[in-house]
């Protein structure tokens, strides 16, 4: 809209300008005032095209520069509150330190953390796009009034507050939950505990996320074209053959951004693994809040910060590079 | 309640009194203390008319049940006395925003400027933290008289920076329907925890003040007295080490306790876990199980008893930050001078079955034997610092 205006403007100038000539008639009052307004428009629609940088820098660049100063070691300016407060500070001089980094990547405590968030998102992601797949496209091509109703249970979720979830569920799986009650009565005792646990965790955040997997594989699958479809059943492919040689492939972005949407997701969790996480190891968005408020060390809680950055970027990467090749194959 | 920590259901005034004098803590009296203590349980008039008028901006980490008492009871009360006083009260669910808030009021206080808040009050530890770095205005008796009846040990602890409204006190808590011997030490309850696997549950320290003073007191066994002391105090590294012992014991109880290792988020899903029978007995604080037990969440086999030595509890504090505008201060003084009335504490013990922030001794003869069962004893809970400094060892540590 920005641009149209723009360009709006300049044909305007031009034919401003193309009537300057000694020889031509001064533009009247009213084409004066309309180049006028239309200027004005231009320069309010420039102005809102910067609005989004504008909030990014803001909310999203500033902060990101002062938690890099804080995690090397910069105390002063708009991070003297923080660090006038803060315990187990690790002051740097000139470019900084990276002390605090190598502190927490040292601790074994902390790379068992990084390793259970990076296994967590990952096995997270990969679960949530292998049910959102099943699910959707099994009701594409075998539609069925059972498959439907298992989709729309998926999006329930979506309405229960991730706070009441997680209590539910950690009860639900936990040493007197239904699970455990059930495992019990079938001689199995103490089976099916995952309340306090990774695994219980994963289950947790596949059933947090995904509604949005479904909502997002059922609008892919529903562009999927009958006639390849059609002409794969037709050559007599069964039914795993032509969702896995012929629809996935098709699926390909959709099935990245699932994925990727979904781990970034858990990446950041907070209060899944808060509240059905074991004690250790914590995920690195439950650790971070720890280190800030708890232990009270903002420096350190800066670098868990950009350790999740980077595991983020990871992901981003995975997305860029997955959905570009797509774009280049078309 | 208090999601976390020490701050979250709140500690008791209590028995810290007594404990306290017997440490010697009173010996180290400050000119303020002497101030405060002078006229104690004396008839101060109240310098403050109903007729003042304005209004001033309370902040308030908390659970709901504290937003209801403030919200449903005390502000009522107080503006049934004082109708030209309007509170501009600002919840914050289990504290999250506590970090920001005290941020925002460092950075006003470096900079002599209102911080934009007359009164805060903190689920986490936020305001002892403030407190400790002199954030606040100091309570003298000439500026909140009913502050007399507060134990001089409770305000010792914030150096008079930051006033007491309400307390409670960790216990132990236990089905006696299943254990007919309870433990009366707590050498006693760590054989009972190794003699029944499973049975024994405490919240992960960092998630509430329920774990987190059990872990305090298992480490206490292998600190000298005045080691504690200090610790209570302010923050000493050298004395922290003497944690490792106590560290390696909890370490070792770690696949005794409930789940092999599982620690409970809070003092809430404690509670679950004896209410659902998944556990025996777990610690817990008193106003939080207290209140369990009266609306039937727990069982009435349900006991709450004290051990020696006992856990410690926590008073919850308000701080009225520095360079809140005067007439402002005049106004939360007077708030503040209200709340601890004996009529309102007696409200405060009634809603949130806590401890009054002033001695039970001066409290009404129902309050005096509503207590009597628990006893007033209580250890010294460590210092904001420290606690943050135990809370990061126990985790790299124990689980």
């Amino acid at each position: 809209m920005s641009m149209e205006s723009v360009g709006t403007r300049v044909v305007a100038l031009e034919s401003a300008t193309a009537l300057s000539g000694p020889e031509a008639k001064k533009p009247s009052r009213h084409a004066r005032r309309r180049f006028r307004a239309e200027g004005r428009r231009g320069g309010v629609a420039s102005a809102l095209a910067f609005l989004p940088l504008i909030f990014l820098a803001v909310f999203g660049g500033i902060p990101i520069i002062l938690s890099l100063l804080l995690m090397l070691g910069h105390f002063g300016g708009p991070n003297s509150a923080v660090s006038q407060l803060g315990q187990g500070e690790i002051p740097g001089h000139g470019i900084g330190t990276l002390g605090a980094v190598t502190q927490l990547f040292e601790n074994h405590a902390y790379q068992q953390d990084v390793i259970a968030t990076v296994v967590v998102f990952m096995v997270s992601g990969v679960l949530v796009l292998a049910i959102a797949v099943t699910l959707t496209l099994w009701q594409r091509l075998r539609p069925s009034r059972a498959m439907a109703t298992l989709q729309f249970l998926a999006v329930v979720p979506l309405f229960i507050p991730v706070v009441i979830a997680s209590f539910t569920l950690w009860t639900f799986w936990g040493d007197r939950g239904f699970t455990n009650s059930a495992a019990t009565m079938l001689g199995w005792s103490h089976a099916l505990i995952f309340s306090g646990k990774l695994q219980g965790v994963v289950l947790a955040e596949v059933w947090v996320s995904l509604p949005f997997a479904v909502l997002l594989m059922r609008a892919g699958v529903s562009t999927l074209g009958d006639s390849s479809l059609d002409a794969a059943r037709d050559a007599g492919a069964g039914l795993l053959t032509v969702a896995l040689r012929i629809a996935l492939p098709q699926l390909r972005r959709e099935s990245i951004i699932v994925f990727c949407f979904t781990a970034v997701g858990v990446l950041g969790s907070f209060t899944v693994p808060y509240i059905v996480g074991p004690s250790s190891p914590l995920m690195l968005g439950v650790n971070a809040v720890n280190t800030f408020s708890d232990y009270n060390q903002p420096q350190q809680a800066a670098v868990i910060g950009f350790t999740i950055f980077a595991l983020a970027g990871l992901i981003g990467a995975i997305y860029a590079i997955g959905t570009r090749s797509r774009h280049v194959r078309h | 309640m208090k999601p976390r920590r020490m701050l979250l259901n709140t500690g008791t005034v209590l028995g810290c009194c007594s404990i306290l004098l017997s440490l010697g803590v009173g010996a180290s009296a400050s000119t303020l203390s002497q101030r405060h203590a002078a006229t104690s349980k004396s008839v101060i008039k109240n310098p403050y008319p109903s007729s003042l008028r304005g209004s001033f901006a309370f902040y308030s980490g908390g659970d709901t049940n504290v937003f209801s008492l403030w919200q449903n009871v005390l502000i009522p009360a107080f503006n049934h006395v004082y109708p030209h006083i309007h509170i501009n009260y600002v919840p914050s669910e289990h504290g999250t925003n506590d970090v920001t808030t005290l941020d925002r009021v460092a950075v006003a206080v470096k900079d002599k400027v209102p911080s934009g808040y007359a009164l805060l009050e903190s689920a986490t530890n936020a305001v002892e933290v403030a407190a400790r770095n002199h954030l606040f205005i100091p309570v003298t008796l000439s500026n909140i008289p009913d502050s007399v009846n507060i134990p001089k040990s409770t305000m010792q602890v914030v150096k008079y920076d930051a006033v007491p409204y309400r307390g409670s006190k960790v216990v132990l808590a236990y089905n006696s329907s299943t254990v007919s011997n309870p433990p009366k030490t707590l050498a006693q309850l760590i054989s009972w925890i190794e003699a029944n696997p499973g049975k024994f549950a405490y919240c992960n320290p960092s998630g509430g003040g329920s774990g987190q003073y059990f872990v305090e007191d298992v480490l206490n066994q292998y600190l000298s007295a005045s080691a504690i002391n200090t610790l209570a105090f302010s923050q000493d590294t050298a004395l922290e080490s003497g944690w490792s012992t106590g560290m390696a014991q909890l370490h070792k109880l770690n696949s005794l306790v409930y789940g092999g290792g599982t620690y409970p988020t809070g003092n809430t899903q404690v509670l679950s876990l004896l209410e659902s029978g998944a556990v025996q007995m777990a610690t817990v604080w008193s106003d939080q199980s207290t209140a369990a037990l009266r609306s039937g969440q727990l069982p009435s086999t349900t006991k709450l008893i004290d051990i020696t030595p006992p856990f410690a509890g926590s008073p919850v504090y308000l701080g009225v930050p520095r360079y809140t505008p005067k007439n402002q201060v005049r106004l939360v003084d007077a708030f503040l001078n209200f709340i601890l009335s004996v009529p309102q504490q007696a409200k405060v013990v009634k809603e949130l079955a806590g401890f009054p922030a002033i001695s039970v001794s001066v409290m009404t003869k129902a309050v005096k034997s509503a207590f009597s069962s628990l006893g007033e004893g209580e250890s010294l809970p460590y210092d904001a610092a420290v606690t943050s400094d135990m809370e990061r060892v126990w985790q790299q540590d124990v689980p």
